[in-house]
């Protein structure tokens, strides 16, 4: 391990090393200080008033309390316990195989004891060491995924193990452990802050700055531990078993997330009740890809290349460290799982299939619903003989629903063939052609806006993304403008017909004597109103009116009078009842303005048709 | 009149109108408003001197009547502003308020000098910044900003310099409480109390409603809510020529051109004498395409002001459309020639040469328009077209980013990104 250790120079290890603990340094420093300030404010102010301050005083009046609490607030936000790694544990019980396997690894490593074994659902293995005392007295968990029991060989399995144990043994997991804790505390801090709406300037440089910074730099350094744990683990065992195991951890793990779940979840339009995907992953694991599937994966993975914020290198550097070149693993043969972990790995599977169910569960159920009522309404609909654009629609709709892509735009094309003019049809055919590279989606995108100019919006963003993506910012610029243009006037209108104020264009309600009578009787039910306005407000942005009536009232508290007006169903749904407070005197001024408004007054005989 | 050429993004117009709207029509009687406003800005006066005074800190006692003072003025202050003169108020007696209390600290630091020169130089430099502050943020119902401005500068300096003397002559005691609250009162109040009544002497709610559409008529999007404001001033101001003239820029955004023309018909009747009308017209008809026409109406506004660089300069870019290439660059000269700092002239001059292919002078022409003025989207335009076209695309390309730089309207954004794209088909530009 040494050796494979001094592979790096110690002198650079020690530097990266130095250099990320001063980083995380100033990170506490910065949290200190933040800290700092903010008590310190909270300080001033209250030395303000006990020194007699007059400015500080009338300061503290106002912000001492919302300082405080801000303070508490920041405070709180950085005290916490990094939780504890959840999963199947396993003891040497349960497990002596497993558990004797890890220990002799440790023991020839030199590495330091491992508290806990446990299994989680990850296609990865890793080491976590929580400090039982602030950042003191690590307790080691080894959390090994369950996938990989299934889908790795017992050497592999073993290879893997060097690997995580080889980070303890450089201290890897405490450095992570300790970037993790800082940038939570960030992120913990910055959400306090933010839900008081209260980030003060230099957080947010901090958060601008810093974070980025010590994201990347400890990026930069796990990435070299992660070589050094390779070269331990092919020092261990040898370089192209590493290498293998690499390979099959890379072609498994995307092969259980792209194809394995996915099927997983395709299960819930059969299924009411959720399936237990863990107990089948050992059968299936094998069958997920043929060689040649698995070949042209691995030719794939080998074009990815490091990210700077990568926690760990690429497939292909990792391989170029190692000296080896790629090969596809043999699928088969007898796996970790049962070498090591044996009969115990069915129990292991039931309780993470148990924790999956329950967690999913209620939302599984419901989407089984919804797609049952989907199946039996389209079922409906072929069996309709009336072919009409909106039947067709709804058709191609929940064929989409049902993952049935090629006969929803089929279905979407017939529903455009039926009524040319009918948008949404001619904006979701338009979407399926643009999400499988055909650019005559554009067109029928374009062609649903000019429909139904409703649908702007979706359209427009359909197109900007597809623009963007051909590297045509200025077309996709276009439909930018398009959506701001058509988001811009839709709210003009929609707050012209939500609300009335003094500057719009009044005319008289126009009311019938018999409609007006039964109004004004609701509200000499009232006895809080004084009088009533009733007027025609004619739209300047859009075609149409509303009626607007004004409530005069001397109270203060009136906020649920419009509402009970409103609520008495005697005036049309869209008439804006407003209570004429002091502030709203201008409004008022512009309904007494027009003829007949006056429709109530309390003590006077107040009614004026306005038709007289 | 503004610039109504400059464009102002979506979201800026909406939190800018935000801000504004819920003052701008006020139906309480303006007298009491001035009168209030005068009685905020002394007590604010009055309140900040006091915060000065050693009295304060006598004893507990007197800190504590101070606090209570303090929150009860400055809790209590808006709710009865609103209460007694109306919402629309509430926001200039904040910041007379603000600014009272800003002025007095001109006096109270001042009389910390013993020499009189640094005591009054001082008065009279915070009371010039305290003037120049409050003259330059006229209210939106002010109509004439120019005699606001011209009141504000000398009673800033005057009040300073005044409540300085009170403090240094005529009071016994300076370190009273009594002595402080007269000099804070008489500073604001001999700034507050005229500018107040000046206020009331130029309120003019047209006014107002003239400036919000004016913002709105910064983007197409807006210009319905721009008529909304018109409508309502011409209500107020109906033989206002201008007004006119601005409803019918509105309309024609809306493509409303009947309206528009009926507009700009009346505007030209209320003012037989004025060319800006006709201008408007003329550039508008320019904007369409509509050559004839826009020569007709530019024509005539010459006709009205031989002298207007504007109507040349317009006249002269209907010529280059037409082909008429000397036609142009003359009155692009004869603009220039009467403006001499008109970027707009140079850059049109610029847009005219490189379209004969006099990419060099072209390039020229656009460098000191964009001196002149480096907001200027079109110069930028053109000079990065020439450059092209001279086959410097990186210096093309730099000028395309800085242009989209500048957040110009949605057109010049995407003529700027579709000259980036034209020069990245081209294989010169590294992306």
């Amino acid at each position: 391990v040494n050796a494979a250790a001094s592979a790096n120079p110690l002198g650079r290890r020690i530097a990266s090393k130095i250099s990320l603990v001063l980083l995380i340094f100033e990170g506490y420093v910065y949290l200190a200080c933040t800290v700092l300030v903010f008590a310190a404010v909270v300080a001033m102010l209250a030395w303000g008033v006990f020194a007699q301050r007059p400015a500080l005083g009338v300061l503290a009046l106002f912000v001492a309390l919302p300082a405080a609490a801000l303070t508490l607030a920041a405070v709180r936000a950085l005290v916490f316990r990094v939780p504890e790694p959840y999963g199947v544990e396993v003891t040497a019980r349960d497990a002596p195989a497993l558990v004797a396997m890890i220990e002799d690894v440790r023991r020839r490593l030199g590495a330091p004891r491992i508290h806990r074994t446990i299994i989680d659902t990850r296609f990865n293995a890793s080491i976590c060491q929580v400090p039982r005392l602030a950042i003191f007295w690590p307790r080691n968990t080894l959390m090994i995924g369950y996938p990989l029991l299934v889908a790795l060989t017992p050497e592999q399995l073993r290879c893997v193990i060097v690997h995580e144990l080889a980070h303890v043994f450089h201290s890897h997991g405490r450095l992570a452990g300790l970037v993790y804790r800082t940038r939570l505390s960030w992120m913990r801090l910055a959400a306090a802050l933010d839900e008081r709406g209260a980030i003060p300037i230099h957080v947010r440089w901090v958060l601008a700055s810093y974070v980025p910074r010590l994201e990347a730099r400890s990026a930069e350094i796990a990435r070299e531990q992660e070589f050094v744990a390779d070269r331990a683990a092919a020092a261990m065992t040898n370089s192209r078993t590493a290498a293998d195991t690499l390979v099959a951890i890379e072609i498994g793990d995307n092969l259980v997330r792209h194809t394995y779940w996915p099927g997983v979840l395709q299960k819930v339009e059969r299924q009411r009740e959720p399936p237990l995907p863990f107990a089948e992953m050992a059968a299936a694991v094998d069958n997920l890809a043929d060689d040649g599937a698995r070949a042209a994966l691995l030719a794939g993975l080998m074009q990815d290349e490091t990210e700077c914020h990568d926690t760990h290198p690429s497939l292909r550097d990792r391989l170029q460290a190692l000296d080896e070149l790629p090969r596809v693993p043999e699928a088969g043969g007898r796996k970790a799982g049962e070498a090591y972990v044996g009969p115990v790995l069915r129990e292991i599977a039931r309780r993470l299939d148990e924790e999956w169910q329950a967690r999913h569960r209620t939302r599984w159920q419901q989407r089984h619903a919804e797609l049952e009522a989907a199946q039996l309404r389209l079922a409906d609909l072929e069996a309709q003989s009336a072919k009409t654009a909106e039947a067709a629609f709804e058709r191609a709709t929940l064929l989409e629903r049902l993952g049935r892509e090629d006969d929803a735009l089929a279905a979407y094309r017939v529903a455009v063939e039926l009524d040319h003019a009918y948008g949404p049809a001619a904006l979701a055919a338009g979407r399926m052609l643009l999400g499988i590279g055909d650019d005559a989606g554009a067109a029928m995108v374009e062609r649903a806006m000019q429909l139904d100019h409703n649908l702007v919006p979706e359209a427009c963003a359909l197109l900007v993304s597809h623009y963007k993506d051909q590297g045509r910012p200025a077309e996709a610029q276009r439909y930018r403008t398009r959506a701001t243009r058509h988001a811009t006037r839709s709210a003009i209108e929609a707050e012209e017909r939500s609300a009335a104020g003094p500057l719009d264009r009044f005319a008289p309600h126009g009311l019938a004597g018999r409609e007006l009578a039964a109004l004004t009787a609701a509200l000499g039910r009232e006895a809080e109103i004084d009088g009533a306005l009733l007027a025609r407000k004619h739209f300047r942005h859009s075609a149409g009116s509303m009626l607007v009536l004004g409530l005069i009232t001397g109270r203060v508290d009136s906020n649920d009078l419009a509402s009970r007006i409103h609520g008495a169903g005697l005036l049309p749904s869209d008439t804006q009842v407003v209570v004429l407070n002091r502030d709203q005197r201008p409004l008022q001024c512009a309904l007494e303005a027009v003829h007949g408004s006056r429709v109530y007054g309390r003590g006077a005989s107040a009614i004026v048709p306005a038709s007289s | 009149m503004d610039d109504l050429t400059v464009f102002v993004d979506d979201e800026d117009i909406t939190e800018t109108a935000a801000l504004l709207e819920p003052d701008l029509v006020y139906r309480g009687s303006h007298l009491a408003a001035s009168v209030w406003l005068s009685l905020v800005g002394t007590a604010a006066g009055a309140f900040a001197a006091a915060t000065f005074s050693p009295d304060i800190r006598g004893s507990f006692l007197n800190f504590a009547m101070y606090l209570a003072v303090a929150f009860l003025l400055l809790a209590g202050l808006w709710p009865l502003t609103r209460r007694l003169v109306g919402g629309p108020i509430v926001w200039h007696a904040k910041t007379t308020f603000f600014w009272a209390a800003l002025l007095v600290c001109v006096p109270v630091f001042s009389a910390g000098f013993t020499s009189p020169w640094l005591a009054y130089g001082l008065s009279v430099g915070g009371g010039f910044f305290i003037g120049m502050m409050v003259g330059s943020l006229a209210p939106q119902c002010v109509k004439r900003e120019d005699a606001w401005m011209g009141a504000s500068l000398p009673l800033g300096m005057l009040s300073a310099v005044v409540a300085t003397f009170v403090q240094r002559n005529l009071i016994s005691e300076p370190d009273t409480l009594q002595s402080a609250v007269t000099v804070g009162a008489i500073a604001a109040g001999l700034f507050f109390t005229p500018m107040s009544f000046l206020l009331l002497r130029f309120w003019d709610e047209a006014h107002g409603f003239k400036r919000m559409a004016m913002l709105f008529l910064h983007n197409d999007n807006f210009a319905a809510k721009a008529v909304t404001y018109l409508d309502n001033a011409l209500t107020l101001a109906p033989s206002d020529p201008e007004l006119y003239t601005l409803r019918a820029l509105a309309w024609s955004k809306m493509d409303q051109r009947e309206r528009a023309a009926a507009d700009w018909a009346r505007a030209a009747e209320l003012a037989p004498r004025d060319a800006e009308p006709h201008l408007h017209r003329g550039t508008d008809h320019l904007r369409r395409g509509e050559l004839d026409q826009a020569m007709d109406a530019l024509g005539e506004a010459l006709e009205l002001e031989p002298g207007n660089a504007a109507a040349h300069c317009h006249f002269a870019a209907a010529l280059e459309q037409r082909g008429d290439r000397d036609g142009a660059i003359a009155r692009y000269e004869k603009a220039i020639a009467l403006r001499p700092d008109y970027a707009k002239a140079y850059a049109n001059r610029g847009h005219a040469r490189c379209e004969w292919g006099e990419y060099n002078k072209a390039i020229d022409d656009c460098d000191q328009a964009i001196e002149l003025d480096p907001t200027l989207p079109d110069a930028y335009v053109t000079r990065a077209r020439a450059l092209a076209a001279l086959g410097e695309r990186d210096g093309a390309a730099e000028t395309y980013r800085a242009l989209a730089e500048l957040r110009p309207s949605p057109e010049i954004q995407q003529r700027a990104l579709r000259g980036l794209e034209a020069l990245a088909v081209a294989g010169s530009v590294a992306k």
